[in-house]
């Protein structure tokens, strides 16, 4: 039977029985006794101020030693009045008691708190107390708030945002080590420009928290007393950047211990406004909303070549867009593709040319070789000839049509009908300058074996009834580690705000014309804008990043020699996600 | 700890290894306070 130590640690004022004395400790045995060993998920309810202990709060008592041991609430859930229970050895250190447990430092005395904690509905206040002896019992002074709680509310919340940043550019301590001291009030905590500690606080939280126009959700950041001049939020998304216009600062105040600091409520969505419109951004690149397309417009659209955009929706293809087909199977055969809507590019050709097997794709020859944001006026020979033949300025985007009839039926410009003598990066070209072709080093970071970021196989099921598989990659934070789920499910809007969705377009083979589209909803690769040979050296160069049907082998990526006679073939046809140029 | 540790009186019991402890303990209640954004909410 083990000896215990019962302690009864009592409110100061309201304990009027309690001895402030110290007297030696009864012991008792432990026959009737519970013993709460789980870790505490230090959670206390505050109701307008009002603070109550809730089942699996615990403190954190030292021995003499300095060792730190986990009492768990054991009895008074609900209350402000409870029980604490736990394993002990040594002599009890009656200076000081910490809430919560798992920020009590290791040295007695000190409270540390990460840089990084994830969000939760938990409120949890820093408070400290002294323990003194009655009798048989521990006493303790009342638990002391230590330090203040800034609550920030925030409402519709965008799905890509994935934390919060409290931030101080003065450089008050945000995190690392507080010492709990002495004042007239009580315990405090030291603050300043510690060198135990950093000028930040990370609040992290699922991508989607959040989301929608009437959700709402709450931070609750303890701090430490200070007159903080600069306290400021930023909302994070997953590159652990500043989501545009997020960042907010609070007014000037001297904060107290024991301070419930409610800060007023703001939309996210609205304070970022239209900053991410155009792009989707994903370990640090921003990608176009959705995939480049051509198609016969009734009227030209500014800023694009005749018949060229990218999808308004990540989840739009031609083939999905298709009048009177919905689309629920993954295919396994050829179809037909629609006559005025296409989605498949061969490597380098423009114009007319950019949808055919047989005319204005570029063959480099040898080397790697990149068209990003590039046009030239060759399309085959070695990186010297092709970099010796790029174009400058408005010579770029030369106009060269792609179909007949645009225009509502007007004629077309006079010029730039027929397969155009021009070639090179299609995005860049039929944006002119907008969006680019992603470069190989951008398209590895959608690869599941390059630790970077995080895949998710689904489908998406359009107004239309139409189910669109693909994948869905998010960028992986520092507080997360990058994964790959083949297992696929259904994508919601939400989902798809919050990462790259990359449809199965289909695709079509080298060796085709560009009438049909082979394996919708099966397999794809997307385009970069870098073509390597099989020459050793090139491992980490990807012409294209793709998938299997079942997703085996996760999202690869390779590169290929020009004239394969496979997925990575110049000739053949594939989607473009473009690169969003602008800031 | 700068020397400024908050004092309490001081137990010294020593028990032996594996030894429980039981206790209750209360807290305070906290002051509610409005905060404000700065009148230059983007920064």
């Amino acid at each position: 039977m083990k000896r215990i130590l019962f302690a009864i640690i009592c409110v100061a004022v309201a304990a009027t029985a309690c001895n402030k004395e110290a007297v030696e400790l009864s012991v008792q045995k432990a026959d009737t006794l519970s013993v709460f060993a789980s870790l505490p998920q230090t959670k206390v309810a505050v109701d307008n101020g009002k603070v109550t202990w809730t089942a699996g709060d615990a403190i954190a008592v030292y021995n003499t030693d300095g060792a730190k041991f986990t009492l768990t609430l054991s009895e008074g859930a609900g209350t402000n009045y409870g029980k604490f229970s736990g394993d002990f050895t040594g002599t009890l250190a009656t200076d000081v008691a910490v809430y919560p447990a798992a920020w009590a430092g290791e040295v007695k005395g000190t409270v540390v708190i990460p840089k990084y904690v994830e969000r939760t509905d938990a409120v949890t206040p820093v408070m400290a107390s002294a323990l003194s002896v009655d009798g048989a019992n521990v006493e303790a002074t009342q638990f002391h708030h230590v330090m203040a709680i800034v609550e920030f509310t925030l409402s519709d919340i965008p799905a890509y945002a994935c934390a919060v940043k409290v931030f101080s550019k003065t450089g008050a301590q945000l995190n690392g080590t507080y010492t709990v001291n002495e004042s007239l009030n009580g315990v405090e905590c030291e603050v300043g420009n510690s060198e135990t500690g950093t000028n930040d606080r990370v609040l992290y939280f699922p991508y989607k928290t959040g989301y929608g126009a009437e959700s709402a959700v709450k931070f609750y950041v303890p701090v430490a007393p200070f007159d903080y001049t600069d306290l400021a939020l930023r909302v994070l998304d997953g590159d652990e950047d500043i989501i545009e216009g997020t960042a907010l600062k609070c007014k000037p105040a001297s904060i107290k211990a024991g301070d419930y600091v409610a800060m007023p409520a703001f939309s996210v969505r609205k304070q970022v406004g239209t900053a991410r419109d155009k792009f989707i951004k994903v370990e640090g690149v921003k990608w176009a909303k959705g995939n480049l397309r051509v198609k016969q417009e009734e009227s030209y659209q500014d800023g694009w070549q005749p018949g060229f955009n990218i999808f308004e929706h990540q989840w739009q293809t031609a083939y999905g867009e298709r009048d009177g087909i919905t689309v629920t199977e993954v295919l396994t055969t050829d179809v037909a593709r629609d006559s005025k809507l296409f989605d498949l590019f061969n490597w380098g050709g423009l114009g007319r040319s950019c949808q055919f097997n047989n005319s204005g794709f570029i063959t480099p020859t040898t080397a790697k070789f990149d068209i990003s944001g590039r046009v030239f006026s060759a399309r085959e020979g070695d990186k010297e000839t092709l970099d010796a033949a790029e174009l400058e300025g408005e010579a770029r985007f030369q106009f060269w049509d792609v179909f007949s009839g645009y225009n509502g039926g007007e004629a077309d410009p006079a010029t730039g009908s027929g397969n155009p003598p021009i070639y090179g990066d299609v995005a860049f070209w039929a944006s002119k300058g907008q969006y680019r072709m992603p470069t190989s080093s951008e398209a590895v970071k959608l690869r599941t074996n390059n630790s970077a970021a995080t895949g998710q196989a689904g489908w998406y099921t359009t107004p239309g009834g139409d189910m669109i598989y693909g994948a869905l990659l998010t960028s992986t934070p520092s507080w997360a580690e990058p994964s790959m789920n083949t297992t696929a499910v259904e994508f919601t809007d939400s989902d798809l705000e919050s990462g790259l969705f990359l449809p199965k377009t289909g695709r079509r083979a080298s060796s085709e014309t560009h009438s049909k589209i082979r394996y919708f909803n099966n397999q794809c690769a997307y385009w970069s804008s870098t073509f390597g040979s099989l020459a050793s050296g090139y491992e980490t160069c990807a012409t294209i990043v793709g998938w299997k049907k079942d997703f085996s082998g996760g999202i690869y990526g390779y590169t290929t020699a020009w004239n394969g006679n496979n997925i990575g073939d110049v000739k053949a046809g594939n989607p473009i996600r473009p690169v969003y140029i602008g800031e | 700890m700068n020397g400024k540790n908050y004092r309490a009186p001081q137990l010294c019991v020593v028990q032996d290894a594996s030894t429980d402890v039981l206790c209750t303990s209360n807290v305070d209640d906290m002051n509610p306070v409005d905060g404000e954004w700065d009148s230059d909410l983007v920064w």
